[in-house]
């Protein structure tokens, strides 16, 4: 009976992760292809994944991980300058762990500016403008803090958020360079003074 | 379907190790993870770090409590708590719940332990959070709902009265841990043949020239050779046909190979070690393990009790 029961949650489990990722498989298709997202089984299956309860669930046991990894596209390296003065300064830090977390910050930053595609709708508008914003505050900190670490004098710092474009592989046969990999994706000019680092 | 689910779920010709060795394995990697960010620590997660806590904080999806919630909690029951005491107790509390799991000791209580506070660290700086905490989530999961504590534990040895490993429930467990691993290449495959890119050797090439954090080896010498469209296509057919690979035992091995230097291609080529090992560390658990053969340990090691099979045969 017990064994069962067991079978019974794990079967459940098991739905739960795969109808879960069929989503976030289907929903990266569709953004990656620019289809419309007109399934209604999808649809369903979404409805029924923001339940506040099933949201628990799903983070408390990590059942909602997407495993999408590198897909549909590798995505390309992506890159935070901090302009003091014509130069770029960089966090230092003592592990490649910490470094690589840092990477995905810088990640989390360029998805939140939604790069290429322009809002269709007002409340699109306003939570890329959020987005937008809540980007600067992140950029402030960071900012106050490279310059304290680096013992340098107050002034206005360029921040700049990258990708860091690849040559394509037919374009590398083809024996072509890139002259600037940079493509900046959001751009600000902030001034960091003494009193506080999130002015 | 009833005999094949029988026979599927039915108690097979391996071994219960697995689950010792996902407990220590698990336990020991978040140690070892958690540890390696040490020395940049309060980088990440203080107010004197990168990001202060709180901007973190606004942004985060509200489902598990950050340390900045917990500061704010407790200060109603403490007067005077700091931010940075509730993060050093918390610091420190995950390593002893990750020790105290590695070891076995209160299995069950310190897996829960370490679960809710990798969640509640994680979550407080969730822009900085990657694939190896999540699946680290997946795996401390599994060691809260699995009998983990019966085999290689502390508890075995201390407590006489611990309870017998139920076998049907050891089964049902290993095909959990099994067929979420099956799902998750088959997912990571089926994403990337949708792809364009990784059909025509570009994303492949991208992966492993783009990204080549360590500078180990540079592959881009192979540009004008069919490497990386190979490559490509053997990372999806790896990855998509594992579910039927891995259980073919003529194959099985060959899949673990395939897939592990998959894995190790990622440390080399991506430099993502901490993701990769627990990926490797995942693969042995569920298809590795359970499969070798016991040396003179007789079953009744694990006092494990024989149960009826989940289905009749029909």
């Amino acid at each position: 009976m017990k064994k069962r029961i067991v079978a019974g949650l794990a079967a459940l489990h098991l739905l739960f992760i795969l109808l879960s990722n069929l989503y976030t498989s289907y929903d990266t298709y569709c953004a990656y292809y620019e289809v419309p997202k007109d399934s209604a089984f999808c649809k369903v299956v979404k409805a029924s994944l923001g339940n506040k309860a099933l949201c628990y669930y799903a983070r408390y046991t990590g059942a909602s991980t997407g495993f999408g990894y590198f897909a549909p596209n590798v995505k390309s390296p992506t890159s935070l300058n901090c302009l003091y003065r014509g130069e770029d300064i960089q966090p230092t830090f003592n592990s490649s762990e910490a470094a690589l977390r840092y990477d995905n910050l810088i990640n989390a930053l360029i998805e939140n500016v939604n790069g290429d595609k322009l809002p269709q709708h007002e409340w699109e508008k306003k939570i890329m403008l959020t987005k937008q914003h809540y980007n600067e505050l992140v950029f402030r900190n960071i900012a106050s803090k490279l310059l304290s670490d680096n013992q340098l004098a107050p002034d206005a710092v360029n921040m700049q958020l990258n990708f860091v474009r690849h040559l394509p592989l037919h374009d590398a046969r083809l024996g072509k360079t890139l002259d600037n990999p940079l493509f900046t994706v959001q751009q600000l000019k902030l001034t960091i003074n003494n009193e506080s680092n999130i002015n | 379907m009833k005999a094949i689910l029988t026979k599927y779920l039915g108690e097979g010709r391996h071994t219960n190790d697995w689950l010792g060795f996902l407990r220590i394995s698990v336990a020991v990697f978040a140690l070892l993870h958690f540890l390696s960010i040490q020395a940049d620590f309060d980088l990440l997660y203080s107010y004197d770090g990168l990001v202060q806590p709180d901007i973190l904080d606004a942004m985060q999806g509200g489902t598990v409590p950050t340390m900045v919630d917990l500061q704010a909690f407790l200060v109603k029951a403490i007067p005077g708590i700091t931010y940075n005491g509730v993060l050093q107790f918390f610091r420190f509390f995950y390593m002893i719940a990750l020790s105290c799991l590695a070891l076995g000791l209160f299995t069950r209580l310190s897996a829960f332990f370490s679960l809710l506070t990798q969640l509640m660290l994680m979550n407080s700086i969730h822009f900085f959070e990657y694939g190896a905490d999540s699946f680290t989530t997946i795996l401390l999961f599994y060691c809260l709902a699995f009998p983990v504590g019966r085999v290689m534990s502390l508890d075995n040895r201390l407590f006489k009265s611990a309870k017998q490993l139920h076998e049907g429930t050891a089964i049902v467990c290993l095909r959990l841990l099994q067929l979420h691993l099956c799902i998750v290449y088959f997912i990571g495959g089926f994403d990337k043949v949708v792809g364009e890119n990784w059909r025509n050797g570009e994303a492949f090439w991208k992966a492993v020239t783009s990204h080549n954090m360590l500078q180990l080896i540079d592959l881009s010498i192979l540009k004008n050779t069919p490497f990386f469209l190979i490559g490509g296509w053997l990372t999806v057919l790896v990855e998509m046909l594992y579910p039927i690979m891995i259980h073919i035992p003529k194959t099985r091995k060959l899949w673990l190979c395939l897939t592990i230097g998959m894995h190790l291609g990622i440390i080399v080529f991506l430099g993502l070690s901490f993701f990769a090992t627990l990926m490797i560390l995942f693969n042995l658990a569920a298809f590795y393990v359970p499969y070798t053969k016991r040396k003179a340990l007789p079953r009744q090691q694990y006092r494990m009790v024989q149960t009826e099979p989940v289905l009749a045969t029909g």
